[in-house]
Order: C-alpha cells, then structure tokens, then sequence
C-alpha cells in the first residue's frame, strides 16, 4: 500500500506525467485534428493513417490515453499535496525556537559579537528590536541560555500547495462541465424563438426549458474620415427574449463579449446572416392619405389586394434617375390593362398622379437577418472560475511572499561577558533578506542596555 | 498625431540598437538609468501610450503591436532582473533580445487598426499583456542564462531561476485572463487548437523546470545541475517563440495575426 501511495505521491511521476502531455500535445498540433479522411490521405499512405487512427491521433485530445494521462495527473497532483501538507503543518505548528549548533551550521545567515552585562538584559532588549523587524518574539530560558526567535510570512509555506490544489480545482470544474454541460450553436430568425438546440458533437438537442426569442439582429459598421460607412464592422448585436409560459421574463441586447444568461444556460453573439431575400415594404393608402395596410414584397411575388387588384414588385434601383432608391411595381386591375410605375422612396406622394382611390408608397428595401447563437451549459465553470482565482492567489503567496525567521541565542561566556549569535532564514527572495539582515545585526550590535 | 507616435517609434528603435552596439562594442555601460535602453524604454512607453489613445484599444493587436510590445517587455524586463552587480552583464544579449522585435516590428505595417468587436473587453489588454510581460521576462532568463553559461556566479543564478519562476507567474495569469475572455466571447474557457496547446506547453515547460530541483537524483533519474537548470531556462525563450509567433505564423488558429 504505502509502494503505491509513494508512486503516486512522487513528483518523479509529475514531471514524467507533465513531459508526456507536452510532448503528445506537440503531435496534436502537427496532426491536424478532427479533419475528414479524405484531407488525410493527401498527406499520409494508408498504412500510416491505420496507425495514427489506432493511437487516436486524429482526435487525440479526446482519445482514451490522454484522458487517462489527465486525470492520472489530477490524481498524481492530489497525492503530492496530500502526502507533503501535513509535514509543512507539522514543522510551521512546531517552529524550532531554539538556536542549536546543528541549526546555526546549516544557515547561511550568522553573525556572532560579545556584550557586557548579562544575558537577561540583552534579551530583554534584542526582543524589542527583533519585535520591530520581524514580529512579536518567542523567549525561551534554558537555564543560563536564552533563545529569542521571531517569524514572519508563515503563509508562505502554503503558497504551493494552494496552487496545485487550484489545479486540480480547474480539472474538477471541468469535469463537471464536461458530464453535466452542452455546447450548442442555433440560427435564429428575427422574430423567431427556439425552445432547443442542437448540441453539437452528437446527434442530440438540448431542450432549454425556455423560449428564446430574436426580436431584432443588426450590424453597425464603423465609418471613414468622411463619414463613408467601410466594410469593417464595430458591433453585432441581438435583441433577445427569454419566455417562460408565454411570458417575457428577460431582455438582453448582447454583442460579442456581453453573453445572455438564463437558468445557467449561456447565448453568445457568434455570426449571423441573411434570412431569405430583402423584401420591399410598401404601404397602400386610401385618396385621403390613410395607410389602409402595409405590404412586404419579394421579388416577381403577386400580392393581392382584395377588392382592387394584385400588386408585384419588378425591378429595384438604388438611385433611380438621380433621387435615390425606388421600386418598380406592376398593377393589375380586373377589367383594366396592367399598369407598371415607379415608386421612389423619397418622394411618398409621388403615386398619387394616378388618380385612383388608392395610392402606394415604397418605404424602402428590407433585409430580414438570423442571428447565430453559441450556446453553452457549463455548471464546473464557476468552479474553473474558483481554482484560477486559488491559483493566482496561490502563485502570489508562493513567489512573492517570504517565510522569515530569526533567531537570537543569548550565552554567559566564561569570561563574564555574554555570547550572542544572529541566525536568519528566509525561503524566497535571499538577496532582500541578507540586506535586511544586516540591518537587523547592525541595530541589535548598536542597542545599549 | 499618427506621424509623431511613428517619431516616437523610431527613436525608441534608435535607442535599443545603440544600447545594443555600445555593449557589442565593449563600451564601459551607463548607471541604469542614464543608459541608452532607459531611454529607449521612455520613449518606447510614450509611443504605446500615445498609440493606446489613438487607436482606442490597447496597442496589443497584429503582428507590428504584437512585436513592439514583446520588445517592450522585454527591456521592461532588463530593469526588474538585471539591474545591480554580475546581472548586469546580460545587458549585452539582452539589448539584442529588445532590439529585434523592434526591429521586425519596423518592417511590417504600422497602420491603425480599429477595436474589432472581439477585442472589446478589459479581457483582451490582461490577457495580452501578462503573456508579454511573462514573454519579455523570459527573454531576460534567456540573457541570464548565457551570462550564466560564460562566467557563473550566484548572483546570475538567481536572478535568472527568479526569472522563471515571475515569467512563469505572469504567464499563469495571462492564461487565466484568456480563459475567462474565451468564456464570455466564446462560451467555452478552454478550446483544442494549436494556440492553446502550444501555451499548455509552454506552461508545463516551465512547470516542469521549477520542480527539477526539487528531485534528489538517484538511481533511474539524472541529477540536475545549476548549468542545466539555467540551460533550460534560456531553452524556454525558444519554447516560447515557438507559441508566441510559430503557431500564429504557421498554424491555424484563433490568434493569427
């Protein structure tokens, strides 16, 4: 039992484990993933294709060995923090506050001088400077012997393990968003809802449990120094409902970076495009000037017009003899040959020289869009979110943060003076620490009792 | 305003590729902060600075910021790693590491580009930025080691081990901001392509370089020795242009230029 903790609990196996995905990861990125078989064959024979299929190279980063090497990762990464934490606990709950002369060799950090008077009085005095560098000290009294010792940044210490569990905080969310969520993608028309998705990498739809409702997509383009729009766009954006039982219960307007998000279900601005073709809007009005009703034509399509006659759109031109867009239209009337003329979208009125008791206007050419949704369900993601903040808290604790100590060991001499030696350590940045070091060697030196 | 920001450009340039021949050339340096890449590092920050209010986006976008930048952080990186003593020796490789990308960066075009829908988020300069400035750390470890190789001392080691544990750091941290960028534009934190898995890599790179030393060798593992830690350290800078321009030069991906 403990021959297999111990193996999982090796960081030999880490870094064996780190190297293998590194370099299989590399194979993934030359390999082209997730190509069809024809584009293969163009670059490999057969025979190779066999092979790198049998390993699972064409999809490898969903192949069952990597897989294995991730979570024999995440299992590798818990033992490590499981095996070392209780150590670290153990020598930070049980710091040694005693200067021996087995710990004053082993520290780079020493310095040693000689003082009148008495041991008492020194340590009395070197508490209060040592208080004032490092932090409140602990004074020991070993009969004549007095130990002071100060720490400072125990956190340190915990810095790494904060961020190897973060780590496997991360793989965990991850695994919840794989079994438990769905990424799906969904075209919808202006006007139109949805109440599923497809998912995609399978064959299945996820119900919402909701509707989703376009109400409006548009496109903003942004414009040249002479106000000219350009092809470059600024903005896509959806107008979106979210409807529960017939009732509107949400509204978002989202743009690439600014999700909707509803019952944990997430929809991104992702592409769009044109719904069927523009149609022209035409309005009929009575001799008096009242719209009677609105009409939506496509191209060469007859609308009838009950009691009047029927009404196609022919032709359009963006600038019809120089006073912008218009619209070409044919009249047929029972009874009366058919009729073509022009309805420029500037000019309203303009159909009213017809005399008859009803007259058109064109309100010019309108485009229907769909909006593409991505659609995600990730119920780990708040734990990812979890273990990248742990994670960079972690790398702040264990980088940028020092666990220091110092200790003082205070020695009648046979001369009647009294023997003190200065030990320091630090685990990070030493550079900074030798010069405080000093400093603090040179304030207990220059104290006088 | 565009052409003066280009002036600026362009001494900066000047500055990086005197401060590099003076060291070529064996000419006793400067103090720190009277030397030639401070000023470069001045005039370089007004030049970003100026193109940021210009462009309105952070002037972290195609090949030419993207090149500008990495020169940026990595003279950034001079004064954080090699500011006192024996460090200041890899001034000499390291000038060269800033006066590259700069240099590429005056061979390619300098137009403004506008905020693509995209990049519209605090997401996109964090992201960026903490790659670059974990890259341009790297490019100081790169000129660390090569002091280290030619002349030892403790001072380099530790300066250049320092810089892979920071550039590390700040690489961690650009790779958390992309994440959480991936998630709001994309709806997923984390996607199989070249881009991302060559940052994986460059991750666990580096990941695997902090803990070598953790190991005592024995039988069935090698030791790991000073020299082959800083080797490695300057090997990293290769592993990260390889991430940082092969993948989006050569693959597809979600970060072509």
């Amino acid at each position: 039992m403990d021959k297999v903790w111990n193996f999982f609990a090796s960081l030999k196996l880490a870094i064996t484990l780190i190297i293998i995905m590194a370099v299989s990861s590399i194979f993934g990125t030359i390999i082209e993933q997730n190509q069809p078989m024809e584009k293969y064959r163009q670059f490999y024979t057969d025979a190779t294709i066999r092979v790198l299929d049998a390993l699972s190279l064409f999809d490898m980063y969903h192949s069952w060995w990597f897989l294995l090497l991730l979570v024999l990762f995440t299992v590798n990464l818990a033992c490590c923090t499981l095996d070392r934490l209780p150590r670290v606990v153990k020598v930070v709950r049980n710091p040694k506050t005693t200067l021996d002369e087995g710990l004053e060799k082993s520290l780079g950090l020493v310095g040693r001088w000689k003082k009148k008077g008495t041991a008492a009085a020194w340590a009395e005095k070197y508490s209060e400077a040592v208080a004032k560098a490092i932090g409140k000290p602990l004074v020991t009294d070993n009969s004549d012997t007095i130990h002071i010792y100060a720490e400072r940044g125990v956190v340190s210490r915990f810095g790494v393990y904060v961020t190897h569990t973060s780590i496997v905080i991360i793989f965990i969310g991850a695994i919840i968003g794989n079994v438990m969520g769905y990424k799906g993608y969904v075209n919808i028309v202006e006007g139109q809802s949805v109440r599923s998705v497809p998912v995609r990498g399978g064959t299945k739809t996820a119900d919402l449990g909701f509707e989703v409702r376009c109400n409006k997509f548009w496109v903003t383009y942004y414009t040249d120094q002479h106000g000219h729009e350009t092809q470059q766009p600024k903005e896509y954006a959806s107008d979106l409902s979210v409807i529960e039982n017939g009732r509107e219960v949400a509204r978002k307007k989202i743009v690439v970076n600014d999700p909707l998000q509803h019952n944990g279900i997430w929809f991104y601005q992702s592409s769009y495009g044109q719904a069927g073709s523009a149609t022209a809007q035409v309005t009929l009005h009575d001799a008096a000037g009242a719209p009677v009703t609105n009409l939506a034509l496509s191209a060469g399509q007859k609308v009838g017009l009950s009691g009047y006659g029927t009404v196609t759109g022919v032709d359009y031109q963006q600038n019809f003899q120089g006073i912008g867009p218009a619209l070409l239209v044919t009249l047929e009337k029972p009874g009366s040959p058919p009729a073509q003329f022009w309805l420029p979208q500037g000019r309203p009125e303009s159909d009213r020289q017809r005399k008859d008791p009803y007259y058109f206007s064109f309100r010019g050419l309108s485009q229907a869009f769909y909006t593409g949704l991505q659609v995600a369900k990730d119920p780990g993601v708040n734990v990812v979110w979890a273990g990248c903040a742990l994670m960079v808290i972690g790398i702040i604790i264990a980088f940028f943060t020092s666990h220091q100590r110092v200790w003082v060991r205070l020695t009648p001499s046979p001369d009647g003076r009294v023997d003190v030696v200065l030990a320091g350590a630090a685990t990070r940045n030493r550079l900074a620490f030798e010069k405080k070091f000093e400093k603090i060697q040179d304030d207990l030196k220059s104290v006088a009792v | 305003m565009f052409g003066l920001h280009l002036v600026l450009f362009w001494l900066s340039l000047f500055a990086y590729c005197l401060e590099a021949g003076l060291q070529i050339g064996g000419v006793p340096s400067k103090p720190v902060f009277r030397s030639a890449l401070f000023a470069g590092l001045v005039l370089h920050a007004l030049f970003l600075g100026l193109r940021w209010a210009l462009s309105g986006h952070a002037p972290m976008a195609g090949l030419f910021e993207s090149l500008t930048v990495f020169s940026f952080c990595s003279a950034l990186a001079a004064f954080l790693f090699c500011r006192s003593g024996e460090t200041r020796l890899a001034w000499k490789p390291l000038s060269l590491l800033v006066a590259f990308p700069q240099a590429g960066a005056a061979l390619v075009g300098k137009q403004l580009t506008p905020l693509y829908p995209a990049l519209d988020t605090p997401w996109f300069a964090t992201h960026v930025g903490f790659s670059f400035l974990g890259y341009g750390i790297f490019a100081a470890g790169l000129a660390l080691a090569w002091v280290y190789m030619r002349k030892g001392g403790e001072e380099v080691y530790r300066a250049g081990a320092r810089s892979a544990l920071y550039g590390f750091s700040a690489f961690s941290a650009g790779m958390v901001c992309g994440g959480i960028w991936a998630f709001y534009a994309w709806g997923s934190y984390w996607i199989w392509t070249p881009k991302e898995i060559w940052s994986v890599v460059l991750w666990l790179y580096f990941a695997v370089l902090t803990h070598l030393k953790f190991i005592t060798p024995g039988p069935g593992w090698p030791g790991w020795s000073r020299r082959m830690e800083m080797g490695a350290t300057g090997a990293g800078y290769f592993v990260m242009l390889a991430t940082f321009l092969g993948v989006s030069l050569l693959l597809r991906s979600s970060h072509s230029f």
